[in-house]
């Protein structure tokens, strides 16, 4: 998931260094994947796809991202490419806050980062057998979203926004937050791991040698 | 707006920003939301389609203000507000600006990125067609009817379907570059659209109105005058 929070509630210091850290590893991604112009088509590709995916209203606050899945495809430095392109493209089009671009783009590449990890793990020593690969997919996308709910709510929490005073009051109540946050995710994180896993399983029976 | 020069929209686009992301007055930040229509009827954008689009960042601005709602009535609304205003003004640059300009900017940072950027807008809208059309496939043939195991599976195989076929629209995107010379770099060169000229008068206009509502609310603020 991303951050659904609207310009001007995090505290600029957040966002600032959500926007340094993000160019930092940006400028390194830059550097450690060089002039390979058919990955770049290629990683264009996977981030239209996960535009896509993110544009589909599905009637709740929650949607599909494909995240994990661009992970395991791209790589990590390509994928953080792709994370930043898609939340860029998607703050034009007022879908999450322009401020909170950096942060978006490293929450979402942390998906990506612990799918691809993830993914790497399960089918090299937990699921060995070569026809289990998409429940290796699944299980990383749902470990992967999971944990960057608990990032998005952690940040939010590091933020202290709870204490900040407005109108007499508080700013926020972390925890009715924090129990929106996981009613969504959670089950979100659940299908977007069966359709993961289902999506990769139809290209294999379809394309095998796309994935090996 | 659309004649103005990218680089003063740009500028004053960050600049609207700032000021909508700093004001927590339901009356200033109601202020500007009329102003940014204002401006969307004078660019002659279809007011209708940029509002709906609005609606999305407002869904989801709603999720986070249902966790305010327990200390204080406004500042859900100020929240939700905030959100739609930002989110118009963005609309209304990327409406009035060509995105071969929008994203020669992000080129001059990094023509790796700028690169990506501008090829992931082209294939959106090509996906998007093409999503459109299997998903009305699948509906017709029964693919969403039959319980939630079978509609998870067919909405599967269908996002699977469209990524091969995304995946053939890409090389062959790739292969067509390449006959016409593609190395990498996708050049947008400057031309007029970069120089500030009269029509600049428009989008700076906007910028100090927006100036007026902000210092007046800081100005009055705390009286009561803009709560």
């Amino acid at each position: 998931m991303h951050i659904h929070i609207p310009d001007g509630v995090l505290p600029i210091w957040l966002w600032v260094l959500g926007y340094a850290l993000a160019a930092l590893f940006l400028l390194f991604a830059v550097i450690k994947v060089g002039k390979d112009t058919r990955k770049a088509v290629w990683t264009a590709a996977v981030a239209a796809m996960m535009l896509v995916a993110m544009s589909i209203p599905l009637g709740v606050p929650y949607h599909i991202n494909l995240t994990a899945l661009a992970g395991i495809i791209l790589g990590p430095w390509w994928s953080l490419i792709a994370c930043f392109v898609v939340n860029g493209i998607l703050a034009s089009f007022g879908h999450g806050g322009v401020t909170i671009v950096g942060l978006n783009t490293l929450v979402t590449w942390f998906e990506a980062l612990a799918g691809f990890y993830l993914y790497r793990v399960f089918k090299k020593v937990v699921i060995k057998d070569k026809e289990k690969t998409p429940v290796a997919a699944g299980v990383s996308t749902w470990i992967a979203l999971t944990l960057s709910a608990f990032l998005v709510i952690g940040l939010v929490a590091a933020s202290g926004i709870e204490s900040i005073p407005f109108h007499g009051g508080k700013n926020i109540n972390l925890n009715t937050f924090t129990i929106l946050t996981l009613t969504f995710a959670l089950p979100g994180a659940v299908v977007e791991a069966v359709i993961t896993a289902f999506i990769l399983a139809y290209i294999r029976k379809v394309r095998p040698e796309l994935f090996g | 707006m659309h004649n103005a020069s990218v680089i003063t929209k740009f500028l004053v686009t960050a600049a609207l920003i700032l000021l909508v992301i700093t004001t927590n007055s339901v009356l200033a930040l109601l202020a500007y939301f009329a102003l940014i229509l204002l401006y969307v009827t004078f660019s002659k954008l279809p007011l209708v389609r940029i509002l709906r689009w609005a609606l999305y960042p407002a869904f989801f601005a709603t999720f986070f203000a249902l966790s305010q709602i327990q200390y204080s009535l406004i500042l859900p609304v100020i929240t939700v507000l905030k959100a739609v205003d930002a989110a118009l003004i963005m609309l209304l640059f990327i409406n009035t600006t060509p995105y071969p300009q929008v994203f020669s900017i992000l080129s001059r940072v990094s023509k790796t990125l700028g690169n990506i950027a501008f090829l992931t807008y082209r294939f959106f809208f090509i996906f998007i067609e093409q999503a459109d059309k299997r998903f009305t496939t699948l509906k017709v043939r029964g693919g969403l009817a039959g319980g939630l195991k079978r509609t998870i599976r067919n909405i599967s195989h269908f996002i699977g379907s469209l990524f091969i076929t995304f995946i053939d629209i890409s090389q062959d995107t790739y292969y067509a570059m390449r006959v016409r010379g593609y190395n990498g770099i996708i050049s947008c060169r400057p031309g007029g659209w970069m120089r500030v000229n009269i029509h600049d008068f428009t989008p700076v206009s906007m910028f100090l109105c927006f100036l007026i509502i902000a210092i007046f609310y800081w100005l009055h603020g705390g009286s009561g005058v803009f709560p």
